[in-house]
């Protein structure tokens, strides 16, 4: 079996144009991926930004997956919950996948919500309450997503370190591992 | 050596074996250059130095090849002839040589292959040997890209050495080793040189192999890659101890040497995954690196760097499929010579091909004479066994090829004759038809042979078989052999004399159009109009389709299609099917006539021509009956027998044919899955699909059933046809997806490892941080084993774990072994709550809110509190409580009794008033001044005082007024609860305004605030009415100017609300009460009017409630009739949606002592009351005499209803046992009464008893003063029971505020007037529009018909409640009891002076309370009998005090009341108590207990 770590965190959020944000997370990963330790999914506390306009989580992740398969690379789905003024909730959502690679990676998620008809925004924009996805398996399968109009509202900031083990091994070549042949840790 | 060296460079080696040579660098040089001159001429330059660089590596390899020439090439030379054995062992050695060279001439691969490496490995060796030095090919202008590629070449050399090293050393040992065994032979058979020879060889190979071991060793160890400029890439840092700890952590595992270290015994360090930047080498440096050969540099300079370095290729193979055309081998509009003709044709070809020069015939034949020559050759010279095995194997093969040689000629020989047979049928039918069709033409050669020759040909051939015959041992007779033999071969072969005949295809004019007739003429042109199309489909898709072309006639060939298409396909791997189906088209509507499955070829065909022969058959099609059979229709004669012929089945024919193509994969080859994968996805499915398109296939073309072969077929057909719904669409997706798994039984160990990681995430501390690489499965039984003893050990987890234990118990060891640690973790994880992450400090609190800002600017008006309105509870969470008050508001109160004007009063002023003189007296005495004295009060006289101070009162109107008129009374309230006291401010006078606020701490047991635990605590708030006395201390006259008082607390009287009332009304409570005065208070001015205090109680903060159940559903069973009982049901809930009856308490029924529901009726009916009570007063003061105990302070905390026999026995009970038996007893003496359900303060929800006296009724047993008289109209009187207090129903002070309804012995009638209120109410219960009855008279719902056919509704009461008496013994015991039990509290409370009991006035005062009682019983005034009996004390003592009377329960209530008199507060010097006890018995336990207490203080002493 081959072993993925993936160890880092969830950095924070920026270009929102709220405030109050909190993150929600888990990893859609494919169904011969074994979950080894490290918890998939969290929520990370709400953050009042602060003066520089990022919204710090510092989100700690540490997953250990097994795996027998390369088909269904781990990836991560992000909800971004905010309140505006009048305590109405809204979210947004971002798929990123991990890298399939070794090393220490910085990602940017962007995140969206989807935008209703006109009325629908009208109604938004009066009442609140941005329309939300039914089925979450939208945002990271993307087979019906071009019915979408979506918004973007922020992105998120990821730190994520891969560590690979035993995957050359079954003759898996990622690609900086082919110029040093060095997975095995 | 190096003469040596020059000797054996390769070209000569190769030529001196024999081997075909390679032009060495001439021709290599030719192979670069013309690739070069492509290449741009800006980089000549670079050509040129790689080509020197290519150049210089080959050199090096010549040398290092020739360097293992060396040691073999001597070997060989010392040992000689002798060895052949050796020689050809050795020999195979350099067939590497040559492989290798092989591929280094191709140089297409840049990844090294092993041999390479070999010869890699050598070159290291060797410089140091030979002084090849390295220098010389090391250009003279490194550039970037001649460093690559040497750094490329090292590093694969590098990485590549040890193994191929280890290789070369193992190849080198066998060699010796097979020297030495081959020693020993050669000593046998007496070669004694040989043998020397071999030992000497050997010493020599012993000697390399070490040699070349050290050499290895000081090579591999001296490397400095950085030093030779290579890439290496920067090591992480790495603390020594760190290191060190790691590499020793690795020896412990087993083969760590092997595993973990390299060949220098360092660990191999690898790049930082955390540093930021990635340490990589850069994309183009990395691209340049694998191109190692600078042809494919050219060729790929364009490509994406991506694509070297992704796994993942998205490449396209090509394959192109040539059709070159179709030829129907029997056609539905064929004539019977084109048939024929086209038979003879094919024959022809085949005969052609059979004969030809390189054909299998030739072969077999030239094999067969060169064996046998063979075969003559060692017959010979036989010596060895060896030999005779060679023999063996030739005969072997003699045999086989002589068996195929005869087949080959036998079917040449029927070939020929066919052909012969057929050209006669041709004819014939060319004859018959009178026309020529065909073209075809044959003649035949007739070759002769020369008889004897082919005879003696024959011979020889025999008797060589013969000779192999008996040399395999055969024991046939020579003759008879001879003969078998000779059979064989004549039938297969051509007889010896006999002419070879050989057809030769010519032509022949073909019959004009003209001489044909009409029939001939359409069918031919009907030829042209069949047109035909192919189309192509690739894994079931669809790819192309050719033109459609028609058929036509060609030379030598017939009904052909010619289309001579190439379809060119991509494809990204190797493809699963690929097949043709042949069109017909006709019209609108085209036909498929075949399918065919083309075969893919594995490799790159080179030949041109080489097309496929497939053969088709057109099964989609009907089949036909040949024109020129008799039984085709247009051969039948007369329309009879065309319309009703019906052809022999058997004659039916299918178009077949043959399609000619061609498959060519252009460029490179997709690898074909390989046969082992495929047989493992070959699954059971795959088996069945199979099976079900061969049934189906089958099933068209009709097994024979009756075969007994295909018996075993037809049963797994019928079997699997059963088995498999024949609508079976399910499909499996993952099944191609099984190719991309990862190989399991390599690293199946680390399954264990992974196991564990996760037990050890799952279940905190059960699993040792440290988990080895490899741990054994005993190891990970252990810590699972132990793991479920934790859990099962775990306290808080154990309830858990056993169901969950339960739940697996069914299932397999296995799978709970790792679920069960998952769900414990999960219900671990759940139980988390926020505050035992996050420390909050608690707000600050600030009371009520913003209102604590803004009442800052508030008017103040303590005369007007305004209240704040508490909202019910909202704290779910009784944890967060950390306290809790009690405020109590009181606002004022009502007819405090006032001061009587009386004696002791009048006395004490007179003695100031007296002190005061005297000391004028002594003053003027002094001074000699006249005093004023008023000689009125001088002269009288000592003992007449009381009266003069009455007088003097009078008298002194003036100055008195200021005192006692004030002073009518200075009330003030003592709060009580939980031993802790408030006190309000002193207001005066009878109505005192006091509206203050006293907050008291509420303190729970063990401060838990749940609330199953408040609603147990059986606490009493008591409020006391106090009147504060202040007495002038002053004893002595010199003291004149000491203002010396002393405060004395006269008691006027309580109340006391349980706590339980309070938190059951939701933490509020707010009304006048009625204070509880004694009967006789003495000094006191007796009022009519009841005492009252206007009091708000609340909690605060609030407290949350016990959940309560809805009360309509607590039952469990019911007691009534099904039918009954609904309709009680529906009459509460049809009231719930009354718009004024929907807050109200309405019941209908009322769960019985076992919790059965029962109609609230039945429990009322006329009782007789005990014998000597005869006066309905009396009957009140005996229920009021029953101790009061809440439903909710006894056992079961259920509400309960008892009938009145089950109360009495019991000995208390709660309102509506109270109510229910005042209300019998009130039946018994005539009286209309009733029971009113409703609220009421402080009880909250509450029982009273109402009766109703008409005025016309002479048996009012209202004889009372307070009652209003109104003769006219009835008198409506409300009882409370369990205090035996009345009401008037005009009284505004009546605690019963809101009345929900009211029931009596026949009816509930449910109050849905406006006003709930009882003097505001109407009590005509007939009226509909202000009460709404259970059921109507007549209206024929079941409770009426209950009652109808009873009469009466059965009543749940006994009809004679027994009553017992109570022996004095009893009273008298309790009298004792309590007397000691007060007299030892109260010297207890007074906490200085002796405290001295009176026993006299104790005894007076306990015939007075016989008296009392007596009044009571009768209500009846007393005042002046009670004064007249105590007289006596009064005229000697100051008398406070009061009596006190009690429904006796215990002593504990009765203390604490006394307690909080004060009574026991009297600091005069001399005073004295006096108690009384009187315990009066009634019946059945029950006793009215009166206690008097009082203290004395002697008058002259005062």
């Amino acid at each position: 079996m081959a072993e993925l770590h993936i160890i880092g965190e969830l950095v924070g959020a920026t270009n929102f144009g709220q405030d109050n944000l909190f993150g929600v997370w888990n990893i859609q990963k494919g169904s011969h991926w074994t979950h080894v330790s490290g918890l998939e999914k969290g929520q990370t506390q709400v953050d009042k930004r602060g003066e520089d306009q990022v919204n710090v989580w510092a989100h700690p992740i540490d997953i250990h997956y097994s795996t027998s398969v390369c088909v269904g690379w781990p990836k991560v789905v992000l909800q971004v919950w905010f309140q505006d003024g009048y305590g109405r909730n809204d979210f947004g959502y971002g798929v990123v996948n991990i890298p399939s690679q070794s090393g220490t990676f910085d990602l940017t998620c962007s995140i969206w919500k989807p935008l209703g008809s006109l009325k629908d925004r009208i109604m938004e924009m009066i009442i609140g309450g941005s329309s939300q996805v039914k089925d979450d398996s939208i945002v990271w399968n993307g087979e019906d997503r071009h019915k979408l109009t979506t918004m973007t509202v922020g992105t998120v900031h990821l730190h994520l370190n891969v560590l690979l083990r035993n995957f050359s091994k079954f003759d898996v070549i990622t690609t900086n591992q082919q110029s040093h042949n060095d997975d095995d840790l | 050596m190096s003469d040596l060296i020059e000797r054996l460079s390769p070209s000569k080696r190769r030529k001196n074996r024999g081997l075909p040579t390679f032009e060495d660098d001439e021709e290599e040089q030719m192979l670069i250059d013309t690739s070069f001159n492509q290449f741009n001429e800006t980089e000549t330059t670079t050509v040129e130095q790689t080509q020197t660089s290519y150049r210089s590596k080959r050199r090096k390899r010549s040398n290092r090849n020739s360097r293992l020439e060396v040691i073999n090439e001597q070997t060989i030379e010392d040992e000689g002839d002798a060895v052949i054995q050796v020689e050809q062992d050795i020999e195979e050695e350099p067939y590497n040589d040559d492989v290798q060279y092989k591929l280094d001439d191709e140089e297409d691969e840049p990844a090294p292959t092993n041999l390479q490496t070999k010869q890699s490995s050598v070159k290291i060796k060797i410089p140091t040997k030979t002084e090849l030095p390295l220098n010389r090919c090391v250009p003279k202008k490194p550039d970037a890209k001649e460093v690559h590629i040497k750094q490329t070449m090292l590093l694969t050399e590098i990485s590549n050495q040890a193994p191929a090293i280890d290789g070369l050393i193992s190849k080198l040992e066998s060699k010796k080793e097979s020297l030495q065994k081959l020693q020993p032979q050669l000593i046998t058979s007496k070669q004694d040189v040989a043998a020397e020879m071999c030992v000497q060889s050997c010493a020599k190979l012993t000697e390399q192999i070490t040699f070349l071991k050290e050499e290895y060793k000081k090579m591999y160890r001296d490397r400095d890659l950085k030093a030779e400029g290579l890439y290496v890439p920067e090591e992480p840092h790495l603390l020594k101890n760190k290191t060190h700890i790691i590499e020793q952590r690795y020896l412990r595992q087993p083969n760590s040497l092997e595993r973990f270290f390299d060949e220098d015994g360092h660990l191999p360090q690898y790049l930082d995954p955390v540093k930021i930047t990635p340490t990589k080498v850069e994309e183009d440096y990395l691209d340049v690196n694998l191109q190692t050969d600078p042809r494919e540099l050219l060729k790929k300079t364009e490509t994406l760097p991506h694509e070297v370095t992704t796994s993942y290729t998205n490449r396209m193979y090509r394959l192109e499929i040539e059709i070159k055309d179709i030829s129907f081998n029997e056609h539905e509009i064929m004539s019977e010579e084109e048939y024929h003709c086209k038979q003879l044709v094919e024959m022809y070809n085949q005969y052609q091909e059979l004969t030809r020069p390189d054909s299998l015939y030739h072969y077999y034949k030239k094999r067969t004479i060169s064996l046998t020559s063979e075969m003559k050759k060692i017959r010979n010279t036989l010596q060895s066994d060896s030999d005779n095995q060679n023999m063996v194997h030739l005969r072997l093969e003699m045999k086989k090829f002589r068996s195929l040689l005869e087949s080959e000629e036998h079917k040449q020989l029927r070939l020929i004759t066919n052909i012969v047979e057929k050209w006669k049928l041709v004819k014939e039918i060319r004859s018959k038809n009178q026309i020529v069709t065909c073209n075809v033409r044959f003649q035949f050669d007739k070759i002769h042979h020369d008889l004897a020759q082919e005879q003696q040909e024959r011979d020889d051939r025999i008797r060589q078989e013969m000779l192999e015959r008996y040399e395999e041992g055969s024991t046939q007779q020579e003759s008879t052999l001879y003969q078998s033999i000779l059979d064989r071969i004549n039938e297969s072969c051509r007889q010896p004399g006999q002419p070879e005949i050989k057809p030769i295809l010519s032509k022949i004019e073909i019959t004009k159009e003209t001489n044909l007739n009409q029939k001939e003429i359409q069918r031919i042109q009907s030829i042209k109009n069949h047109e035909y199309y192919i189309k192509l489909f690739m894994n079931g898709m669809f790819v192309s389709k050719t033109l459609s072309q028609s058929l036509r006639n060609t030379d030598n060939n017939y009904f052909v299609v010619k289309f001579s298409e190439v379809i060119p396909c991509a494809i990204s791997k190797w493809p699963d099917s690929l097949w043709m189906e042949i069109w017909q088209k006709q019209g609108l509507m085209d036909t498929k006539l075949a399918t065919t499955f083309i075969g893919i070829p594995d490799s790159i065909n080179d030949s041109k021509s080489h097309f496929q022969q497939l053969r088709f058959s057109c099964n989609h099609q009907k089949p036909f009956i040949p024109l020129w059979d008799p039984n085709h229709p247009d051969n039948q004669t007369g329309w009879f027998s065309k319309w009703f012929h019906k052809p022999n089945p058997s004659l039916y024919k299918l178009n077949n044919g043959c399609i000619c193509i061609q498959l060519n994969w252009i460029g490179d080859v997709p690898s074909q899955p390989s046969t082992n994968n495929r047989t493992a996805v070959d699954s059971h499915q795959d088996l069945i699909k199979n099976m079900n398109f061969r049934f189906d296939h089958h099933s068209h073309d009709l097994i024979d059933p009756n075969d007994p072969r295909n018996t075993g077929l037809l049963s797994l057909l019928t079997r699997l046809k059963n088995q498999i719904p024949p609508n079976h669409h399910s499909f499996h997706l993952a099944q191609q997806d099984e190719h991309l798994f990862f190989p399991n039984d390599q690293f199946s160990e680390n399954h264990f490892r992974l196991h564990l990681l996760k037990l050890r995430f799952e279940t905190k501390n059960k699993v040792p941080l440290q988990i080895p690489f490899e741990p054994s499965i005993e190891m990970v039984k252990n810590y699972e084993s132990n793991i479920l003893k934790c859990l099962h050990d775990d306290h808080h987890a154990s309830q858990y774990v056993r169901k969950i234990r339960d739940h697996f118990k069914n299932q397999d060891g296995d799978s709970s072994s790792n679920q069960l640690p998952q769900k414990s973790f999960r219900l671990v994880r759940n139980n988390i709550k926020v505050t035992q992450y996050v420390s909050e400090p608690p707000m600050p609190q600030l009371s009520n809110g913003d209102s604590w800002f803004t009442l800052f600017f508030e008017p103040k008006r303590p005369l007007r509190p305004v209240r704040i309105n508490r909202e019910q509870s909202m704290i779910k969470n009784y944890e967060l409580i950390k306290k809790c008050n009690l405020v109590i508001q009181i606002v004022r109160g009502f007819h405090v009794p006032i001061r009587a004007n009386d004696e002791n009063e009048a006395y004490r002023t007179y003695r100031s008033h007296r002190l005061k003189q005297v000391e004028e007296i002594n003053q003027f005495r002094r001074t000699g001044k006249e005093p004023t004295i008023d000689h009125d009060d001088v002269n009288e006289d000592d003992h007449d005082y009381i009266k003069q101070s009455t007088v003097d009162a009078d008298n002194n109107q003036q100055e008195t007024t200021n005192h006692s008129k004030k002073e009518r009374v200075m009330s003030f309230v003592m709060v009580t609860f939980n031993n802790r006291t408030q006190k309000t401010k002193i207001n005066e006078g009878p109505f005192p305004q006091i509206n203050q606020t006293l907050i008291l701490p509420f303190v729970p047991p063990r401060s838990d605030f749940k609330p199953s635990t408040l609603s147990q605590i059986d606490q009493h708030i008591y409020f006391d009415l106090f009147d504060e006395l202040l007495i002038d201390n002053l004893k002595d006259e010199r003291d004149i100017h000491l203002t010396s008082q002393r405060a004395e607390f006269r008691w006027l009287g309580s109340f006391s609300l349980p706590f339980e009332t309070l938190y059951t009304n939701q933490g509020q409570i707010m009304g006048t009460f009625r204070v509880k005065t004694p009967d006789i208070r003495l000094g006191y001015q007796r009022s009519d009017q009841h005492t009252s205090l206007s009091v708000c109680v609340t909690l605060d903060p609030p407290l949350p409630m016990p959940i309560d159940d809805d009360q309509d559903d607590g039952f469990t069973t019911s007691g009534e009739p099904p039918t009954v009982y609904q309709q009680a049901r529906f009459f509460v809930h049809r009231l719930k949606d009354h718009k004024y009856a929907k807050k109200r308490i309405v019941l209908a029924t009322g769960p019985n002592a076992d919790g059965q529901a029962t109609l609230i009726c039945r429990f009322i009916c006329a009782q007789e009351p005990p014998k000597d009570f005869i006066k309905p007063s009396q009957v009140v003061r005996f229920v009021s005499m029953i101790p009061f105990v809440s439903d909710r302070m006894s056992s079961d905390a259920q509400d309960r209803w008892l009938n009145s026999q089950e109360f009495l026995d019991h000995g208390a009970s709660d309102w509506e046992e109270h109510a229910n038996l005042l209300c019998n007893y009130f039946k018994y003496f005539g009286l209309s009464a009733y029971v009113v359900v409703g609220r009421a303060v402080p009880e909250g929800e509450t029982f009273y008893v109402m009766e109703i006296s008409k005025p016309d009724s002479s048996s009012t047993l209202d004889s009372s003063p307070s009652s209003p008289v109104a003769l006219q109209q009835e008198v409506i009187t409300l009882w409370n029971a369990a205090t035996g207090d009345r009401y008037s129903i005009d009284d505004a002070l009546c605690p019963l505020h809101q009345v929900g309804c009211v029931y009596d012995d026949t009816n509930v009638w449910a109050n849905i007037q406006k006003e709930s209120q009882p003097s505001k109410m109407r009590f005509n219960f007939e009226s509909g529009s202000d009460w709404r009855p259970l059921y109507r008279r007549g209206d024929g719902t079941p409770i009426d018909q209950l009652m109808n056919k009873n009469k009466r509704l059965e009543s749940v009461q006994p009809s004679q409640l027994i009553y017992r008496a109570i022996p004095d013994s009893y009273t008298t015991k309790i009298e004792n009891n309590l007397s000691a039990q007060i007299r030892r509290n109260v010297e207890q409370w007074r906490r200085r002076g002796i405290t001295i009991w009176n026993g006299h006035v104790g005894s007076i005062l306990h015939d007075l309370l016989k008296k009392l009682e007596e009044v009571k019983q009768n209500n009846i005034e007393m005042k002046q009998q009670h004064d007249d009996l105590l007289n006596e004390v009064l005229s000697s003592y100051v008398v406070v005090g009061f009596p006190l009377n009690y429904a006796y329960t215990e002593p504990r209530p009765i203390i604490d009341e006394i307690f909080n008199t004060l009574i026991y507060e009297n600091n005069e010097k001399d005073v004295q108590f006096a108690l009384a006890v009187y315990c009066h018995p009634y019946v059945s336990n029950f006793c009215s207990l009166w206690v008097y207490i009082v203290s004395l203080v002697q008058k002259d002493q005062y």
